[in-house]
């Protein structure tokens, strides 16, 4: 065999299709040394275009043919999807379009700490649906509506709620995004309240005190959701003016894009392109009640059953039945239980 | 209602007619020692062609005994700049920093602990970063190559000793993130983030935190941190317990102004009632009336309930504020600067000395939005002129105190006057009238959009 075909032909076997380069290494949308860009539909576009761009480097002429042919092109890239990392974007794919969906900024400048918070909170829990209690007070707020945004609106308003009842709402992104106020009443300063809270997306739950003038603060913030059990959290009552607040969002950030309303509002028709449907549900449900004192098992009532709890820790540190806090369950623990007894 | 897309050369004739008259007026006028604020028309410094000036930093850098400036710039190359002071009101070009992005903001300070000033930038960009430039005794920087992790979009830096150590730690706001970050430098300029601190994460509106001061707001000796909510329209405060761990926002919304809730970019601080107290000017922008001030009077425990709103700029939309005592009388005026049309106003203070009250002298024209201004003595007569920077223009100004000084100090008179609109014609043509559009999402076109809209001003 002719020696120089025999040599074209290896070259020709080892040389890898262009395809077969992408995905390469570095960011598409900037230039970098080596051939080829992380994003692997996007590299195939632009080598496509420009083979150069796979044979020699990504230069500015290829981040350049990127911005023009892969817009909306971001999943996968490289980087953990649960970590950060400098380039935008994360190794896998359906995590990487789903924290882009609700956060821009993880596919369009770096995978930071909240992109990776996100990610861990978010990449694999479905969208799910929650039971609102039978006899839930309802809202009654359209998702498009703002009657209870509090101080985000020039004339405040807020949605007066009672201990006990549970009541529910809807969340919704937007301009502005949905923030619900409620107005607690019946609770005493210094008391002591059980929050559940239920919902079919991230929610957080902040108690603002003061005025909307100022002075305002937030003395407590909660996290939770989507769905799962009701989560509860206890919180002692401020004094003055304050209020329970609602709406979305994971510890690192706020949500204010992508959980689009599901209701029309009839002063503002739908669009030709009807926007992406929200990744989660809207709904929720909370319940704001009085804590008892020594009521174990949480059912609202100090009864034989928590007597029974009390005796089962019966000289341990139990913190559970320890209810005056010395580090025993003792006879001080039953006499105060037996003082808040449920008639 | 003024409409939003109000530009210089649309004003009215009889806003024109006003503004020349003024700026006649202030520059020719023979001033009495009770009498208004006069400075020179302004002297303007162009940067190299693409770097924006975006803030300014004064300092005699090389104990020539003038002060230079060091400004931090947006520029596509990443070049940030050390200007050098001649005494004149001018600065010539003396370093080229190359600190990788754009950056809004700069602090200088030893942050290694050489006792050499260094200049820490605020890097904006993917991500945003802190870029520290080791100085040296004869006024030079080089890069560390020390960069430290910033959150979403860095807008303003604060550096102090927040935790008593001894060294200068670092608050940087998260402009995009809504948040503020706490740094604490290990003692030779490394730093490590010990919070991040959220703000008004209940709005409906983006909270856009774009300044960051340190201050001991409530005398227990340690430095807390007031923060302006452009987006909100809020000041929020920072308490530190001594330790640099800080408690929770406390928050106070800028007050309504007639039927408007102003635009609030920037903030100076200073006691401007004479009890002993560290009290906040903001600057208002307003779309339907003359601009005003706001300040925020501090009770002494750092609560600012207590908020008057004076005087600001007669035309224009406020967007810069500094303060200094012009003539030196013993009370606090101000220089505000304001966009479209671009222009500083000096502010006289003829309030009591536990009540401020600013007039207007007079006008002083600049190119199209200075973003940042500052009162220091450029030409070492005694007295405070204005310096500043338009990062649209890419130029930095100097308005020389030709104002006669109470205490007997003599100004040095007779700066040349130039019109920075003719030297750059093309930059003045490619900064497009607001549109004001929602920038904050709160579901209203307001003044805060605009205040939004003219800090982006020069972005890529």
């Amino acid at each position: 065999m002719n020696q120089c075909l025999v040599i074209a032909v290896t070259l020709a076997c080892a040389s890898p299709s262009l395809a077969q380069l992408c995905p390469g290494v570095g960011d598409c949308r900037k230039p970098h040394a080596e051939p080829g860009c992380v994003m692997p539909e996007c590299c195939d576009l632009v080598c496509a275009e420009n083979p150069l761009c796979c044979e020699f480097s990504w230069d500015q002429a290829c981040a350049d043919l990127a911005l023009d042919l892969c817009e909306g092109i971001n999943c996968p890239s490289i980087g953990a999807c649960d970590a950060t990392h400098a380039t935008p974007g994360c190794d896998q794919f359906p995590c990487c379009d789903f924290v882009c969906a609700i956060d821009g900024w993880c596919c369009q400048v770096t995978w930071d700490e909240a992109c990776a918070e996100e990610a861990n909170r978010l990449c694999g829990v479905g969208a799910c649906t929650i039971e609102i209690p039978m006899g839930a007070i309802e809202e009654f707020e359209p998702c498009y509506e703002h009657v209870n945004d509090g101080c985000n609106k020039a004339l405040f308003a807020s949605r007066a709620v009672q201990l006990g009842p549970v009541y529910a709402g809807k969340f919704a992104t937007g301009a502005p995004r949905d923030t619900d106020w409620m107005a607690v009443t019946g609770a005493q300063a210094g008391s002591t309240l059980r929050l559940q809270v239920a919902s079919e997306f991230p929610w957080e739950f902040q108690i603002v005190t003061g005025s909307c003038e100022g002075p305002l603060e937030v003395p407590f913030l909660a996290h939770g959701g989507p769905c799962g059990e009701a989560a509860s959290f206890e919180v002692v009552v401020p004094s003055g003016e304050w209020y329970a607040v609602l709406t979305g969002g994971v510890e690192t950030r706020t949500f204010r894009d992508a959980f689009t309303c599901d209701e029309v509002d009839p002063r503002a028709p739908p669009p030709k392109e009807p926007p992406e449907p929200s990744p989660y549900g809207l709904r929720y449900w909370f319940q704001l009640s009085q804590v008892v004192v020594a009521d174990l098992n949480g059912d609202g009532r100090v009864d034989a059953a928590d007597l029974s709890m009390l005796l089962n820790a019966w000289g341990s540190n139990d913190a559970l039945a320890d209810l005056n806090g010395n580090g025993w369950v003792d006879a001080a623990d039953l006499s105060i239980l037996l003082n808040a007894w449920t008639l | 209602m003024r409409r939003i897309s109000l530009h210089f050369s649309t004003l009215g004739a009889r806003a024109k007619s006003l503004l020349a008259s003024v700026l006649a007026l202030t520059f020719v006028a023979l001033a009495r020692a009770d009498g208004p604020l006069v400075f020179a028309q302004p002297v303007y410094d162009l940067m190299p062609t693409g770097i924006g000036p975006t803030m300014l930093r004064a300092r005699d850098l090389d104990s020539d005994g003038l002060l230079d400036l060091v400004v931090p710039a947006r520029s596509s190359d990443g070049i940030s700049l050390v200007l050098k002071g001649l005494g004149d009101g001018h600065f010539a070009p003396w370093q080229q920093l190359l600190v990788g992005n754009f950056s809004d903001w700069a602090e200088l300070a030893d942050f290694d602990g050489d006792s050499q000033l260094d200049i820490l930038f605020g890097v904006r960009g993917d991500p945003s970063q802190l870029a520290l430039f080791k100085g040296s005794s004869d006024g030079t920087f080089q890069d560390t190559t020390i960069r430290v992790e910033l959150g979403r979009d860095n807008s303003g830096l604060a550096s102090g000793d927040f935790d008593g150590d001894g060294d200068r730690d670092v608050a940087a706001t998260n402009y995009l993130g809504a948040s503020v970050d706490i740094l604490l430098n290990v003692g030779d300029g490394h730093f490590a983030r010990s919070a991040r601190l959220d703000v008004a994460r209940w709005t409906g509106a983006i909270a856009y935190p774009r300044q960051v001061e340190p201050c001991d707001v409530d005398g227990d000796k340690d430095l807390d941190l007031l923060v302006a909510l452009t987006g909100s329209g809020r000041l929020v405060l920072f308490r530190n317990d001594g330790s640099g761990e800080f408690a929770k926002s406390r928050e106070w919304q800028v007050p309504q102004i007639g039927d408007e809730r102003p635009g609030f970019s920037t903030i100076a601080l200073a006691d401007l009632d004479a009890d002993g107290d560290i009290d906040v000017l903001g600057t208002a922008l307003l779309l339907s009336t003359e601009q005003k001030s706001i300040v925020f009077f501090n009770d002494g425990s750092g609560e600012f309930a207590q908020r008057v709103v004076l005087a600001g700029t007669p035309i224009g939309y406020a967007f810069s504020v500094c303060l200094g005592d012009f003539d030196r009388d013993g009370d606090l005026d101000s220089a505000q600067g304001a966009a479209l049309p671009g222009l500083v106003v000096p502010l006289r203070n003829t309030g009591s000395s536990t009540a401020p009250f600013f007039v207007a002298d007079g006008f002083l024209g600049i190119g199209q939005l200075p973003r940042y201004v500052l009162a220091v003595d450029v030409d070492n007569d005694c007295d405070l002129d204005i310096v500043g920077c338009d990062a649209p223009v890419q130029a930095v100004f100097t308005a020389l105190n030709q104002t006669p000084q109470l205490d007997g100090c003599s100004p040095r008179v007779g700066a040349l006057a130039q019109d920075v609109r003719k030297l750059r014609p093309q930059l003045r043509r490619d900064v497009a009238a607001p549109s004001a559009s929602d920038e904050n999402e709160d579901g209203e076109r307001s003044a805060a959009d605009l205040a939004l809209e003219l800090h982006a001003k020069g972005q890529r």
